[in-house]
């Protein structure tokens, strides 16, 4: 059972307040600390737990610079038998398109039964690449999965649906499965853990070997501008009756989605 | 006393008397010396321990300790018992060895127990075999009736059996020497009325014919040294083995309370270990060892664990008994096959022998080990099973994220470093030196995470910082540079992380000079001061500001309102584990009009808040009551309203346990510092 | 004059919500840019779907077919990209749910049209669109533009846009085949599952209700249970009540307890203590109900409500209740 991980370093911005940068396209990030990508956690962990049951090998798989490596190096104190990073300069000139057509370039040299990626990433929220990445490479798939059970050369997979519903279904490998929160409990990784996983191999890969051309790269969305939401002083009051209170009520809950 | 009847010389079925008590003696000796090998062979397969150092006060301490059983009156009344029984076995010892004297050669007597000096050794051994007898029949008797609780085990049967026997072999042994003395006279001995036992036996033996005092007389005696050989080779079997280990034990005890041992002695690189902490009983040091084989099982650490009294699965005794059993069983007496490693066994340590919750139940407050009168540490063995636990990543998710925001922002909040001096803006008439790299101060105030970030906590970091203005003191803080002290993630088993942030801090510290550490906390200051290398000086700010508020430097002087009445709760770490008792209740003596009452657990018998350590992330959820409502329980029950403390994770504990415990309105709990400064 | 595509999400005979909000926006882009809205139902039996819809849309196009039965990415991404090559829309929209993340991505690649997703807004702009985004959980906003071509892909995040109908529309109707040559199935459908009613993760909720001290007594926590229950939420707690054990452990929000990101955080009779809030910290909005106005809550909630719990709280239950009834 060959299964390839994708992961992704981001800020840890849980407790922080955002600060816009100069060009304002994209917030500054000299302040942030980073960690691996709370969904790519969970992938990791997945593969783990199958590899430790059905053997094969786990290879984590990343695009970016040096300081990147930190999550392949957590990624292989976990259990994870090698790791690539691809070495793409300022990875920022890249949109989903671009980094999934990189990933998938890569994850097409090397062994896979499975191939995992996170639903979501911590900073873009865009929930892309892995779906493009099975497009690319005509793989089938799985989506938002919290479960799978491996039957033979078939994944039976739960999805999540919303409001508490979900959907089996069986999907034949190869396959590409985005991983969504809360399917394992991800393994601690001490500090001497990560440490000792330094012995494994990190391999480095440039984009230029990868043979793909500037046009397939370039992006299709572009960021025109970021900014930070409204401000709001402390907590508006609903006021009035508790009739016009509970309509309020109502109308917050029904903008942010909640009232289905 | 010259016996007329020698042993050494009857016959027994043709075979002389001294054949059999060298027989006894040879073969008994052998099989204790055998047992003994066995128990030692384990010991040395246990990794390294550094117990040869300070050898001067390790005698001091063995002396007080050990000779004069300095903490057994803790528990008053069976305290006495046992140093009754104790000094009955050093002095009837040099009886022992006279006996089995005179059963190989006649007459026997050791040298120098001639003449005046033999026979007032007599008259204290007669005394004390009646004082012995009794104390014996008086712990049977309190065993039986009284029951006490701490004998009883959270899980499973106690070894009662084990100490009936015992305490009835001892008494055997004393009655079978009385009787043998007693016999002696009436056979026509030296009289000897100054003998009151023997004497005793004398009066009820009187009657008895020639013949049948003799028998009376070898019979006893016979009886005597048998027993006393199955004595001797049933102590390593049991409980007992203190009698032979216990006073090595107090020789190499823990000298340097509130540190962790390193992971390994004698490998100071962690990334050279394959693996860290306990895995298995081998994993253990050699002195861990000794610390099994001592266990008495009297349970004095169980009942002032304050984790086995809200109900946590934890009781420190039975960790002890259960892994001595574990080991014995895995490293058996008589085995004929390969001795196999303990981790080959069907249990494994970590998960059957001992739950997970177990060991994570232990708060580190070090009441156990402030009441053993063995000495048996707790605490280095709760952080090394720890450490196998966190690198195996047995750890429960909460753990993990708390270590994950450690590491990437020196606190446990996630908060980021850039913010962490900001509660310094909050003051308006004070203003706080943030270190750059090459700035002097004569002392450097270490905020540490929870009082640069908790609101409440703020609120202490800020008394403080007034107190050393008022003081005219040249001070700084750290402010972003610094990262939390790591005390917590220690104990935790986190050692990667911890010498992590260690290294970041000591790194800090070089670039600036101070003359001194002031901290917050507890745990900070004990940390800083055991753990941290290098030999900083470090004072907790109640050791700080006493010599103050001595010399007038400070004087506290708006009254107080005659509402409340005070109680001072000694936090761990700052009293059992530093010894710091003194200074914080001078302090809050110092204050004018102020109505102070002691709760009965107060000083080295103060019970635990709950913690500043892992209660903050996890909760064991077999727990009763939290351990801070039980405190403040206490602190209601000696009549106070009002619970000082000097720590901040007790002022938390506190806070929360009064509302919890619905006496919000009748109790409050403040910190020291901050009451001090009401005052200035 | 375009057309702008909405693909229609439908679930065991039910319309969703989200199919409504994206026709009310299409509609909107329509009117003000004179471009017509098509949708697109693919699915099995598919009349009354039709007619949930006639009035929203100008076209819809269907597909009825057995093997449209239960919703597969790779069948309506055959069958939309052959749409989209043959109508060229100029805006595709797609539900930003579990099946939309699972069909978008795959359809911009084989379209080789842009992708933008969980949109928040679309703006028009010159000839084309910006789209307005997220990122960081909520705490930056993003306008995004597209890279010239022929249309472009966005998700559309539910709860946004109004539910109503906007202009008056008569839709024509376009029933088409599914394609003949058929198209092979990787994934197959077995069941819809239900999570687990014991072991809740609130971590996972998207509303919470959460019951602090403020509650006083434990059979007062029903009161909390029946409007969430109402709801649809999930119930959650401060730390004192999992002490007093009126609920379990891993119900808890806070340091010592779990960290939640719903987007919608109702903290009833929680004072806002600072080991509690920090758990809350990835809340979209927090609504507080407290008796205190002086209460710490109401600086970080977003909303606040000044009242008796125990006044307030059947109020909402029961108009919860009459708004979802109707």
């Amino acid at each position: 059972m060959d299964i390839v991980v994708c992961v992704k370093r981001v800020p840890l911005t849980e407790e922080v307040d955002l600060v816009i940068d100069e060009q304002k396209k994209g917030i500054k990030k000299d302040q942030l600390a980073f960690v691996l990508n709370d969904w790519d956690n969970y992938a990791i962990e997945e593969a783990i737990i199958l590899k430790e049951k059905y053997g094969g090998e786990v290879i984590a798989v990343t695009v970016g610079n040096e300081d990147d490596e930190e999550v392949l190096r957590r990624s292989l104190a976990m259990g994870a038998d090698r790791a690539i990073r691809v070495e793409a300069g300022d990875i920022s000139r890249f949109d989903s398109f671009g980094i999934s057509k990189i990933l998938a370039r890569v994850v097409k040299d090397l062994p896979h039964d499975l191939v995992f990626t996170g639903v979501l990433a911590d900073d873009d929220n865009g929930g892309m690449v892995g779906m493009m990445m099975s497009e690319e490479l005509k793989l089938n798939h799985s989506c938002m999965v919290t479960g799978i059970e491996i039957e033979d050369v078939k994944a039976r997979t739960t999805s999540e649906l919303e409001g508490g519903l979900g959907e089996a279904s069986v999907v034949e490998l190869p396959a590409l499965i985005t991983i969504q929160t809360g399917i394992n409990e991800p393994r601690y990784v001490s500090i001497l853990g990560i440490r000792k996983a330094a012995k494994k191999e990190l391999k480095i890969i440039n984009l230029a070997d990868l043979g793909l051309s500037d046009e397939e790269l370039s992006p299709k969305t572009i960021i025109e501008e970021v900014y930070l939401p409204p401000e709001t002083e402390g907590a508006q009051m609903l006021a009035g009756d508790p009739e016009t209170i509970a309509s309020d009520f109502i109308e917050i809950l029904t903008k942010k989605g909640v009232m289905e | 006393m010259h016996h007329k009847i020698q042993p050494a010389l009857e016959h027994y079925l043709g075979i002389p008397g001294f054949a059999i008590t060298l027989f006894i003696l040879l073969a008994g000796l052998a099989l204790f010396f055998y047992i003994i090998y066995k128990r030692y062979v384990l010991l040395i397969s246990a990794k390294p321990d550094l117990r040869f150092d300070s050898l001067w006060r390790r005698f001091y301490d063995l002396i007080i300790y050990g000779i004069l059983q300095w903490r057994q009156p803790r528990y008053l009344w069976i305290g006495i018992l046992h140093i009754m029984i104790f000094w009955g076995f050093v002095i009837l010892a040099l009886r022992s060895i006279t006996l089995y004297g005179l059963g190989i050669k006649a007459e026997f007597i050791l040298p120098f127990m001639g003449g005046l000096i033999g026979e007032l050794y007599l008259f204290f051994k007669d005394i004390f075999e009646i004082i012995v007898l009794f104390a014996c029949i008086a712990a049977i008797l309190r065993r039986a009736i009284s029951r006490p609780a701490r004998y009883e085990f959270k899980h499973g049967k106690a070894h009662k059996f084990h100490a009936y026997l015992v305490l009835g072999l001892i008494s055997f042994l004393m009655i079978t020497d009385i009787a043998m003395d007693g016999s002696g006279i009436l056979l026509g001995e030296k009289n000897a009325f100054w003998l009151p036992a023997a004497n005793t036996a004398a009066y009820l033996f009187n009657g008895l014919g020639q013949n049948t005092l003799k028998l009376i007389f070898l019979w006893n005696y016979w009886l005597h040294i048998l027993t006393l050989m199955v004595f001797l080779n049933y102590l390593p079997l049991g409980k007992h083995f203190h009698i032979i280990t216990g006073l090595l034990n107090v020789f190499f005890r823990k000298l340097k309370k509130g540190s962790i041992k390193p992971p390994r002695w004698d490998i100071e690189n962690i990334e050279d270990l394959d693996s860290l902490g306990v895995e298995k009983v081998e994993d253990f040091t050699w002195k861990h060892i000794l610390d099994f084989y001592t266990c008495t099982e009297c349970g004095r650490c169980s009942d002032n664990c304050p984790a086995n009294t809200v109900g946590r699965p934890l009781s420190p005794m039975e960790v002890t008994l259960k892994v001595r059993d574990y080991a014995y069983q895995s490293n058996p007496l008589f085995n004929f096959k390969e001795k196999t490693d303990s981790k080959d066994q069907n249990l494994a340590l970590i998960g059957k022998v001992l739950t997970p919750d177990e060991i994570w139940s232990c708060t580190t407050c070090g009441a156990c080990e402030e009441e053993c009168p063995v000495f048996i540490e707790y605490i280095d063995k709760m952080v090394d099973l720890r450490r196998y636990m966190v690198e195996s990543g047995m750890i429960p998710k909460d753990f993990q994220d708390a270590l994950l925001r450690f590491e990437k922002t020196g606190n446990p909040f996630g908060k980021p470093p850039s913010k962490r001096a900001d509660w310094v803006n909050e003051l308006d008439d004070v203003s706080v030196k943030i270190l750059e790299e090459g700035d002097e101060v004569d002392v450097l105030y270490f905020v540490d995470s929870y009082a640069s970030f908790d609101p409440q906590i703020q609120q202490v970091a800020m008394a403080i910082v007034k107190g050393l203005t008022k003081a005219e003191v040249k001070f700084g803080i750290l402010g972003p540079r610094e990262s939390d002290s790591a005390h917590q993630v220690r104990r935790l088993g986190e050692e990667g992380l911890f010498q992590f942030l260690v290294e970041e801090n000591i790194e800090t510290f070089k670039t600036c000079t101070f003359k001194q550490i002031v901290t917050t906390d507890p745990h900070a200051f004990n940390t800083l001061k055991n753990d941290y290398p290098g030999d900083l000086v470090v004072k907790h700010y109640t050791d700080y500001f006493l010599p103050l508020i001595e010399s007038g430097r400070l004087k506290p002087t708006k009254l107080l309102d005659n509402e409340g009445i005070y109680t001072y709760h000694d936090p761990c770490y700052l009293g059992r584990h530093n010894g710091i008792y003194e200074a914080p209740r001078k302090i809050l003596a110092s204050i004018p009009g102020i109505q102070i009452v002691e709760m009965e657990r107060n000083r080295d018998r103060s019970f635990c808040c709950g913690g500043g350590d892992i209660n903050l992330w996890y909760d064991i959820e077999e727990e009763e009551m939290r351990m801070g409502e039980k405190r403040v329980a206490m602190a209601h029950e000696a009549g106070a309203n009002v619970i000082v403390t000097a720590c901040p994770f007790c002022l938390l504990n506190f806070d929360d346990a009064i509302k919890t415990s619905g006496l919000e309105g009748q109790m409050k709990v403040v910190d020291l510092m901050e009451l001090l400064i009401s005052t200035l | 004059m375009s057309e702008i595509f909405v693909i229609v999400e439908h679930r065991l005979g039910e319309t969703r919500d989200i199919t409504f909000e994206m026709l009310w926006k299409a509609g909107e882009l329509a009117q003000n840019l004179s471009h017509t809205v098509t949708a697109v139902i693919l699915g099995h039996e598919v009349t009354s779907l039709v007619e949930n819809i006639s009035d929203r849309a100008d076209k819809i196009i269907t597909f009825d077919d057995e093997r449209l039965k239960n919703f597969n990415a790779d069948i309506y991404k055959e069958i939309i990209s052959a749409l989209i090559e043959e109508s060229k829309p100029v805006l595709t929209l797609i539900g930003s749910t579990s099946w939309g993340m699972e069909l978008a991505p795959c359809l911009s690649v084989k379209t080789d049209l842009p992708l933008a997703t969980d949109c928040i807004d679309i703006i028009p702009k010159d000839n084309a669109f910006i789209a307005q985004r997220q990122m960081f959980n909520g705490k930056i906003f993003a306008n995004v533009s597209f890279a010239k071509s022929e249309g472009c892909l966005l998700t559309i995040r539910a709860g946004v846009f109004s539910k109503d109908k906007i202009g008056d529309r008569k839709a024509e109707i376009i029933q088409k085949d599914f394609p003949a040559a058929g198209i092979p199935v990787k994934k197959s459908f077995i069941e819809f599952v239900e999570t687990a009613a014991g072991d809740v993760d609130i971590t996972q909720a998207d509303l919470l209700i959460s019951v602090g001290r403020g509650i006083g007594e434990e059979e007062n926590i029903s009161l909390i249970k029946e409007l969430a229950e109402a709801l649809g939420g999930v119930v959650s707690c401060s730390r004192p009540i999992v002490d007093k054990n009126w609920l379990p452990k891993y119900l808890q929000v806070g340091t010592s307890g779990k960290s939640v990101s719903p987007k919608v955080y109702i903290a009833v009779g929680i004072s806002g203590a600072f080991q509690h809030m920090a758990g809350t910290s990835g809340a979209g909005v927090i609504i507080a109900v407290n008796k205190d106005p002086k209460a710490p809550i109401f600086r970080t909630a977003d909303y606040g409500i000044v009242d008796d719990l125990f006044k307030i709280v059947p109020v909402l239950k029961d108009k919860v209740l009459e708004v979802k009834k109707g």
